[in-house]
């Protein structure tokens, strides 16, 4: 079992993401933008960390560009979820380290099954 | 009318209650969790449409395709994502589609409000016209 951030503002995903989560063992918690992840990952310990990129107070590219800069955080995994489709928009994923990309629709198995891989690690 | 399969697909649905287990009221509060959204973002949907406010429109698109699909909407992800890249391009002309995307959206509250009544959990019908909260999206 490992304990997930997962950081999301839509209610429905979150919700959905999250009980996925919780069934395959994982412990959760939701944050509803980058900023109070932030604040999550200063107060504790995640074995990988979920986000959405556009939300509110704090979009996903910049949670993860700042998570990448910070030493602490060196080696957590990082998952987007995203519905954004022109991939010009995603090309900033390619230029940070251990970020990869889960398109929405979730599919959850193959979520998962790389969050199981990454936490296993 | 329309039937509700053709809007949503149940199987998404069931997946979901299966989902929730034990808890029965699972389902019942995702929709609800996006019956409340979707209300919310109407209201500033129409009011960005009148003013032309294009990151709005394209914000809210974006937000109701990814948890619309999530529960299974079978249109409106297409419709929803023509919309955003009308927006994205700067086209002036969003109404008409805008007009679309909402009805849509009404389309898939009241299907998926349906749906649960059909597969055993109980639901209120919804109304896209009665939200008046503001919309911290855009």
């Amino acid at each position: 079992m490992s304990r997930i951030l997962l950081v999301e503002d839509d209610p429905v995903t979150a919700t959905i993401l999250g009980r996925v989560l919780d069934q395959s063992g994982h412990e959760v918690e939701i944050a509803k933008n980058g900023l109070a992840a932030v604040e999550m990952l200063e107060s504790e310990s995640y074995g990988a960390l979920i986000t959405d990129i556009m939300m509110p107070r704090l979009g996903g590219e910049e949670l993860c560009r700042m998570v990448r800069a910070d030493e602490r955080y060196r080696d957590l995994p990082i998952f987007v979820t995203t519905g954004v489709i022109d991939p010009e928009k995603l090309a900033w994923v390619d230029t940070l380290d251990a970020v990869e990309i889960h398109a929405k629709p979730i599919q959850f198995s193959s979520l998962i099954e790389r969050i199981d891989q990454v936490t296993a690690d | 009318l329309v039937d509700s399969d053709e809007v949503v697909d149940r199987d998404v649905l069931l997946e979901l209650l299966e989902l929730g287990g034990r808890d029965a009221g699972f389902l019942a509060r995702l929709v609800d969790a996006f019956v409340d959204r979707a209300r919310t973002l109407a209201v500033n949907f129409r009011r960005a449409i009148d003013e032309g406010d294009r990151s709005c429109v394209e914000a809210v698109a974006h937000e109701l395709r990814s948890s619309g699909a999530q529960l299974g909407a079978l249109r409106l992800p297409r419709i929803a994502r023509d919309l955003e890249a009308m927006a994205a391009e700067g086209n002036d002309s969003l109404r008409p589609s805008g007009e679309r995307f909402l009805a849509e959206v009404n389309l898939v509250c009241a299907a998926l409000a349906e749906q649960l009544g059909v597969i055993g959990s109980g639901h209120e019908r919804v109304d896209l016209e009665s939200g008046n909260e503001p919309n911290p999206a855009c």
